[in-house]
């Protein structure tokens, strides 16, 4: 998302992240539409995994399914480490305190502050689906009351008070009298602006706008009453997917609307290239930092830090929720150990694989903290390698209504009556998505300054996908010549008599 | 090299379900199950009237959205729509149904005629299909079904009525099975309350031997279990609805004591539940492992267990769902 703010408008000088963000969120929509779906006529523990073994392969699903749990065990380690750049950095800061700046820094900082969040996400997860709606509850109208002081007071405050604070920050540094201007001189970006939508598509691949909360709800549809009705289900999955939109597309817009197009293309270029002047402005602190400086107030400056970490609180328990019922479902099948599948009585939460999770998330926290140079061997392609679950589903989704084994299911749901031209929604909504997804990982491989096309990490994902698929079929063989149960006929439709 | 194991299908809480119930009937030849096991909640919900028009068309009401229907091949359609998920198609004239609506007694009546005649084809079915077979049928009624069920399944000189007795699935593992409930906020015909639960259960395995390689097909799970997890119901209104609590629903185990002290008490090697449509799953129980398959009848999605015997006990198991 930072990245989309910044680097994108340098790339492609005549966009804008705000335009492209609601671009995206439309687009993630129709995904989120596809989910929805899925959820409706299929309602399992799982999600992702279960529709894609049933209606494509289940070996491919659990490969897919492996090397995105890798994936993922990290993502509550990143978005700790934004909260703390973009929000716990800039309030330190702001506040003078060196000591906490020092700390959050290191590399034991970083691993301590990720570690503590991880495990208090690991607590909030385990204590059940209750404490983690009422988690839920609590952080998202913080967000929401951070999020608004934002904006208002970005708007309130407005363009010049910002090229003030920002020449009384950097002038002496730069070593001019109007370190805004000198900014965008050092840049051979275009020095006008006009919108060009053209551009902003370009900049989609790189928004991930809607992803997170496609991907929130469907492993824990087994647990949310009333999924299965087709409202509830859309309502879950394409609201969430323009609220974080609308969340992003408001920081965005603020923050386009402070600093400019054209400064920000500026800025665009040093980050991008890596420039002294870039390191100088430091990518993560400067966001919020400079509103800080503009807005004085301690508690305005106070809510200003704490919207960047609570708008990653947010997604601090999903990757506990998403990979602990990917690994229900496979347990289920018998492709995992069946302790997996054992559920503490009081909470009803999927205690041991929930603590896979966090074993998995502290694992990532100390290789990622003091040991970052090797993470490129599987997190340099992350930001394609997320996006290719969603596209097993999507897949899965052109075949649902129609494959043997899954046709008389898609009948029978309350999605199947939506048809246009005989075609059933389900299938329309799949395609749109496809052709979206192969552009926006066509995109986020081929654009140079996002690094998401790191060779290594992609050679790694098919390395983990292989071995995943050799293990289906061990324990295929396993379970068929040990227990006589051979694991196929979960996936096999019984036609009926 | 393959070992020999017995294959055991269990599935359970059919509701009357057409699709659910003619998949039943080809688990041995796909899943090469030996025993099938049909536990309880055979019977359906609702009548669902299909009335004629003056126009020719056919008028009904399904999960509360009216539907026309304008000709033969559209009410056929439907009917099999109906009965897919659960729910007994009915055609009838206005009067009839008139008739019907006005007077509740009537309506439950008919109710029976028509879920008893459902039960009698699909026990001439199984027989029809596997009576030349090795395989073993047994079918159980659970708290929603009427007695009468049993009278039905008796008849039958092939499947077999384990109801509230313990019989032998093969020379090592007995079975006992028992398909009334704790009480539930429904006032069905086989609920009852814990003491009597408890006592019925006690006086079953009384003669039953040595217990340890025995499987409880009690179509209750135990309390607290996991395999027992529903929404609580407020039962001062009719029909019950859920507690909502900040938005969430109060969820609680809703399964029988009675039945966790039996598997406490008796040890068992395997319990088989049902009940509980939404809480598929299994647990242990000390050395008893429990499962429950859960229930999608209403979608035509057969929910079943796939185990396997031996000699010395358990061996594997698979859930399935298609």
């Amino acid at each position: 998302m930072l990245f989309g703010m910044l680097i994108a408008p340098y790339v492609f000088p005549y966009s804008n992240a705000t335009v492209a963000i609601v671009m995206s969120a439309m687009c993630w929509a129709v995904v989120a539409v596809v989910y929805g779906m899925f959820v409706s006529s299929m309602p399992r523990s799982g999600g992702d995994y279960i529709w894609m073994s049933r209606t494509l392969h289940p070996a491919g699903a659990y490969g897919l399914c492996w090397f995105q749990i890798i994936i993922f065990g990290a993502w509550t380690y990143f978005n700790t480490t934004a909260a703390a750049s973009i929000g716990v950095l800039p309030l330190a800061s702001f506040f003078g305190l060196k000591g906490v700046v020092a700390w959050i820094t290191s590399f034991q900082g970083v691993f301590l502050w990720a570690s503590f969040w991880i495990i208090a996400a690991y607590l909030v997860v385990v204590a059940g689906m209750k404490v983690v709606a009422w988690y839920q509850r609590i952080v998202f109208p913080l967000l929401l009351i951070a999020l608004a002081v934002y904006v208002i007071t970005a708007f309130w405050f407005g363009h010049d008070a910002f090229v003030a604070t920002f020449n009384s920050q950097f002038n002496s540094a730069f070593n001019t009298s109007n370190a805004y201007q000198f900014v965008i001189d050092q840049a051979p970006t275009p020095k006008t602006w006009h919108l060009d939508l053209w551009q902003c598509f370009l900049v989609v691949p790189v928004l991930p706008v809607g992803i997170a909360v496609a991907y929130g709800g469907p492993q824990i549809i087994g647990e949310v009453k009333g999924i299965g009705r087709l409202r509830t289900a859309l309502w879950t999955f394409v609201g969430t997917s323009f609220a974080q939109a609308i969340e992003a597309g408001l920081a965005t817009a603020a923050f386009f609307y402070l600093a400019g197009p054209v400064f920000i293309s500026a800025i665009g270029y040093q980050f991008a290239e890596g420039t002294a002047l870039g390191a100088q402005m430091s990518q993560s602190m400067f966001v919020t930092y400079i509103n800080m400086l503009m807005v004085k107030q301690p508690i305005l400056v106070l809510l200003i830090g704490l919207g960047p970490i609570f708008a990653n609180m947010m997604y601090y328990p999903y990757p506990y929720l998403m990979i602990s019922r990917y690994l229900f479902g496979m347990s289920f099948d018998r492709l995992l150990p069946t302790k997996i599948v054992e559920v503490e009585r009081r909470t009803r939460s999927p205690i041991y694989a929930v603590t896979f999770v966090l074993i998995l998330n502290l694992l990532w926290a100390f290789i990622i903290s003091y040991y970052s140079e090797y993470t490129v061997w599987y997190l340099g392609s992350a930001s394609i390698g997320y996006q290719f679950l969603p596209l097993g589903v999507v897949i899965a989704g052109l075949f649902f209504a129609y494959r043997a084994r899954t046709k008389s299911i898609w009948e029978v749901s309350p999605a199947s009556k939506y048809k246009l031209g005989g075609v059933p929604w389900i299938t329309i909504c799949s395609a749109i998505s496809v052709v979206f997804l192969v552009y926006s990982i066509w995109g986020t491989w081929t654009f140079p300054f996002y690094g998401g096309s790191d060779p290594r990490s992609l050679l790694s994902y098919l390395a983990v996908f292989i071995i995943a698929v050799i293990a289906f079929y061990y324990a295929a063989w396993y379970r068929k010549t040990k227990q006589g149960i051979p694991i196929s006929l979960a996936f096999t439709q019984v036609p009926p008599e | 090299m393959v070992q020999k194991f017995l294959r055991v299908f269990f599935a359970t809480d059919l509701h009357a379900s057409e699709m659910c119930f003619r998949k039943f009937l080809r688990a041995p030849e796909i899943y090469g199950a030996d025993v099938l096991i049909m536990g309880g909640d055979v019977t359906g919900k609702q009548l669902v009237p299909i009335v004629p028009q003056k126009d020719g068309s056919f008028v009904s009401s399904f999960f509360e959205e009216k539907r026309i229907l304008r000709s033969e091949n559209e009410v056929k359609a439907f009917e099999e729509l109906v009965s897919r998920s659960g729910s007994y198609p009915l055609r009838t004239d206005e009067d009839t149904f008139r008739a019907l609506m006005g007077d509740p007694e009537k309506m439950a009546q008919k109710f029976q005629e028509v879920a008893l005649g459902t039960v009698a084809r699909w026990v001439r079915m199984i027989e029809e299909k596997l009576s030349n077979s090795k395989v073993k049928v047994y079918i159980t009624g659970g708290n929603d079904d009427d007695f009468a069920i049993n009278e039905i399944i008796d008849k039958s000189s092939y499947i077999i009525n384990p109801d509230c007795r313990v019989v032998f699935v093969d020379e090592t593992h007995p079975m006992a099975s028992i398909g009334y409930s704790n009480i539930t906020p429904w006032k069905l015909p086989r609920d009852i309350p814990e003491e009597e639960l408890e006592k019925r259960i006690d006086g079953m395995l009384q003669n039953a031997g040595d217990v340890k390689n025995c499987i409880f097909n009690f179509h209750v799970p135990p309390v607290d279990s996991t395999l027992d997890t529903c929404m609580r119901l407020d039962a001062s209104v009719y029909p019950p609805k859920p507690i909502i609590h900040g938005g969430q629903p109060d969820l609680y185990g809703a399964g029988s004591t009675a039945v966790r002290k039996a598997i406490e008490c008796y040890k068992p090697l395997l319990g088989l539940f049902g009940h509980i449509h939404e809480s598929s799953g299994m647990t242990k129980i000390g050395r008893t492992v429990c499962f429950n398959p859960g229930s999608e009848y209403s979608e035509g999605i057969l929910k079943g267990l796939l185990f396997t015997l031996d000699e010395k006990g358990l061996k594997g198991h698979l859930f399935t769902s298609l």
